[in-house]
């Protein structure tokens, strides 16, 4: 069971092992604007259709993972939902009230931009293993794999916030639920079209699909991270081979996406004050609310080392970098130093972990 | 022994928890120290989702839309060309002597005329219906399968944005871009439904232009009013369009004058007579009903009941009077507010030549003044243009309208009459044909 988990989790590049933050985010961030200009500006305002269909395709993984694992894991589901919200209590709490006594210049509301942060900080990608044969810890990477939920759908809120709409309230309020809406919708057309197409059609429909749901969920405003997850939650539950299905096509080219999105979010990063005063408590409230975290949750769950869990769990992964590039899309003024802020942090995280882990024996 | 290490273990954890809760509030209090470096900047509108790549405007684009419009539109637009009036031009520099008709049937388009030019559109049979009271002519458009153009509800208009305005030339319609900057209804009596003032415009359109949205929908014909655009919306048109097609021709009925020339109020009139709207009076005929009772430089502000606070107002109220029946007129003279009544008479009684398609008035001790010349009229193909001073006819000198009028009348079939013309400095001598 456990080996199936951490095959699972590996395949579906979610694991530092197996898509090296420290590695991509730096190489990004010397390719970018702010370096070599390989990555231009304009470059990536291309490249934003793109980030958003891997946005959405992570989600998806996101979703397959979290629904095969949350029905026969419900004391772990609860202590990963636990540590995901004390996390992004703890680092959103924190940068509230920081915003509000540094008087940062921050173009929307200071709440969103923490819940951001938050959010960004409070994904998980634990250490599992290292080509597919060591065992470092798998009750982390189960809390892992499910306390990314929480963080999106934190994020998809903070998204819809973050749209300017009409004034009308309901359209406000029909934002938040918009990508369920859309991930049930095209999850549902990725259903009916995947066991009954060819296999020679069948990727066409898998990549068409993924591209509905990112650019239907990006037009809209909306986050494609939270409609994925749907999608994926989907066609997990639903009978049939859908998930296994869109699992083995996605396999083929998901790691170019996490690339992608980690390259994209390395030219992203723009050496700024702003970014500066975003990194530092990040990196000190994600630390101490990720220990908090791992304390409270082990009070749910037995099996859990409060300690353990809370090192495991340091590095943030692509989620968090992902939920805080979900953000960069819709609000560029701010997004910038927050996801400058997450990527940075989330290449020194994984240099922390390493330390960590190294010095710790499998649980 | 093994249940008092689990519980060693958590009371460990236990500690560190405290600790780090009170590392974390030690750090939390000393960052709040400090403050951002920064001044807070301008709050900036955030780009729409995918809008740095899909919505990048540029005039390359906006010149392709309206390419597409006016493709769209070719085959609904019709050219109509007018008939001459017998006032002052309104106050828009250019006054084309073409207006667009929109289709609203496979056999009828609908323009806004004023109410002279409509009369003679009428009289010259290129209209089938007239309503002058609104300035709405009906004519006859050649049969065609092309589908009128979508009627755009007036709610559906967004502002600040573009819309496309319609004109035309002899060679065909004309598509512009009109930024607007504002989009207010505005109540008339005369119509069914609110008009649409245009403001904040970049650009002014000519009378009777028409309005479509950028995907070519027909959002109403205009009327320009100091530095708006005064739109009837689509259906209204369409409904008087209707209504007229069901009551018949109504351009017998003949035009009425009040026997003067007005022009609209520039700020310069407005703060010299005190007038915040209405037209001035800018001649009155010594032998028209209005002589001794309006004088130039009156600001008249109503006609009857309805405002007159533009020229088309003006124009729309007079073409409603009926011919013999006095009409109270509100006036500013001198700052000072006053009633005169005044009774409108046919216009063709004296001053207008329909047959030669010239309106006259006297100058008295000079000759006859040239007010309007009707395109393609035997006074045009003379060459008579608006602004002449008839000097000489039928061998009299000095001639009033009245009998460079009566000379016309009486002259026989296949003669031609003499005139003499000033024309700004210059003095020539042309060949008027009978008919």
């Amino acid at each position: 069971m456990t080996w199936r988990v951490l095959r699972t989790r590996a395949a579906l590049g979610l694991s530092p092992g197996i898509v090296p933050v420290s590695a991509y985010v730096p190489l990004g961030f010397l390719l970018g604007p702010a370096v070599a200009n390989v990555l231009s500006a304009d470059v990536l305002a291309h490249l934003d259709a793109v980030v958003s269909i891997a946005l959405a395709t992570l989600g998806v993984f996101v979703g397959l993972a979290v629904a095969s694992q949350s029905r026969s894991s419900s004391p772990l589901f609860a202590a990963a939902a636990i540590e995901s919200g004390v996390t992004i209590a703890v680092v959103a709490g924190s940068l509230i009230f920081l915003a509000d006594h540094w008087h940062l210049p921050l173009s929307t509301s200071a709440a969103v931009a923490a819940l951001v942060l938050g959010a960004a900080g409070a994904a998980s990608a634990a250490g599992s293993a290292e080509g597919g044969e060591r065992i470092v810890d798998p009750v982390a990477t189960h809390v892992a794999d499910l306390d990314d939920l929480l963080p999106i759908a934190i994020g998809a809120f903070a998204v819809a916030s973050a749209v300017p709409r009409s004034g009308d309230v309901t359209v406000s309020v029909a934002a938040l639920w918009l990508p369920a809406a859309i991930g049930l919708i095209v999850g549902m057309i990725g259903w009916l079209l995947f066991e009954s197409a060819l296999p020679v059609e069948r990727g066409v429909f898998v990549i068409g699909t993924l591209a509905m749901i990112g650019g239907a969920a990006a037009y809209a405003g909306v986050s494609p991270l939270a409609a994925g997850v749907v999608s994926g939650t989907f066609w997990r539950l639903t009978p049939g081979r859908a998930d296994d299905i869109i699992a083995a096509d996605l396999r083929k080219f998901h790691h170019p996406l996490v690339l992608l999105l980690l390259l994209d979010a390395g030219a992203q990063i723009v050496p700024s004050a702003l970014a500066v005063w975003l990194f530092a408590p990040f990196v000190v409230f994600r630390l101490t609310g990720k220990l908090i975290g791992g304390w409270a949750a082990s009070r749910v769950s037995p099996a859990l080392a409060a300690e353990a869990l809370g090192a495991y769990l340091v590095p943030p992964g692509v989620v968090g970098v992902a939920v805080a590039l979900n953000y960069q899309q819709v609000q560029p003024a701010d997004g910038a130093a927050i996801v400058s802020a997450v990527a940075a942090g989330a290449v020194l995280f994984e240099w922390i972990s390493a330390i960590v882990t190294h010095q710790r024996p499998p649980h | 022994m093994t249940e008092a290490q689990p519980r060693a273990a958590r009371s460990r954890e236990t500690r560190l928890l405290v600790v780090t809760l009170i590392v974390s509030a030690g750090m939390l209090m000393l960052l709040a120290r400090f403050r951002f470096p920064e001044r807070p900047h301008a709050e900036e509108v955030p780009a729409a989702p995918l809008e740095r790549l899909a919505a990048r405007a540029t005039y390359e684009e906006l010149s392709g839309i309206l390419r597409t419009l006016d493709r769209q539109i070719a085959a609904q637009v019709i050219a109509l060309p007018l008939g001459p009036t017998s006032e002052a031009p309104a106050v828009n520099d250019v006054e084309p002597s073409f207006v667009p008709a929109i289709r609203i049937s496979a056999d009828r388009a609908v323009a806004l005329v004023d109410p002279e030019h409509a009369h003679a559109t009428a009289a010259d049979g290129s209209a089938s219906a007239v309503d002058p009271a609104r300035g709405v002519t009906v004519v006859t458009a050649p049969w065609s399968n092309v589908n009128p153009p979508i009627v755009a509800a007036p709610a559906e208009l967004d502002a600040p944005g573009y819309l496309a305005g319609v004109e035309v030339t002899r060679n065909g319609p004309v598509v512009r871009p009109l930024y607007v900057g504002r989009v207010d209804a505005m109540p008339d009596p005369r119509w069914d439904e609110p008009l649409l003032r245009l403001s904040g415009l970049q650009q002014m359109l000519p009378d009777g232009a028409a309005i479509f949205t950028l995907d070519g929908r027909f959002v109403g014909l205009a009327r320009p009013e100091r530095r708006s655009l005064i739109v009837v919306p689509a259906g209204a048109l369409q409904r008087t369009a209707d209504r007229l097609a069901t009551r018949g021709p109504v351009a017998d009925a003949p035009a009425v004058t009040l026997g003067i020339e007005v022009q609209g109020l520039d700020a310069a009139l407005r703060a010299a007579t005190s007038a915040d709207a209405g037209v001035i009076v800018t001649h009155v005929a010594p032998d028209g009903p209005a002589a001794g009772q309006l004088r130039i430089g009156d600001v008249i502000r109503r006609v009857g009941d309805a405002a007159a606070g533009s020229i088309a107002e003006y124009r729309a109220q007079v073409a409603t009077l009926a011919i013999d029946a006095p009409v109270a007129l509100e006036v500013l003279r001198g700052g000072t507010p006053a009633s005169i009544s005044v009774t409108p008479v046919a216009m063709t009684a004296a001053t207008a030549t329909p047959d030669l398609g010239l309106e006259l008035r006297t100058v008295r001790g000079i000759g006859a003044a040239v007010v309007a010349v009707a395109p393609g009229s035997a006074a045009a193909r003379a060459d008579l243009r608006p602004g002449d001073i008839i000097t000489f006819a039928a061998g009299k000198d000095g001639p009033d309208a009245a009998a460079v009028v009566r000379a016309c009348r009486e002259l026989a079939p296949g003669r031609q009459l003499l005139v003499g013309v000033t024309r700004e400095s210059r003095h020539l001598v042309m060949a008027l044909p009978a008919r």
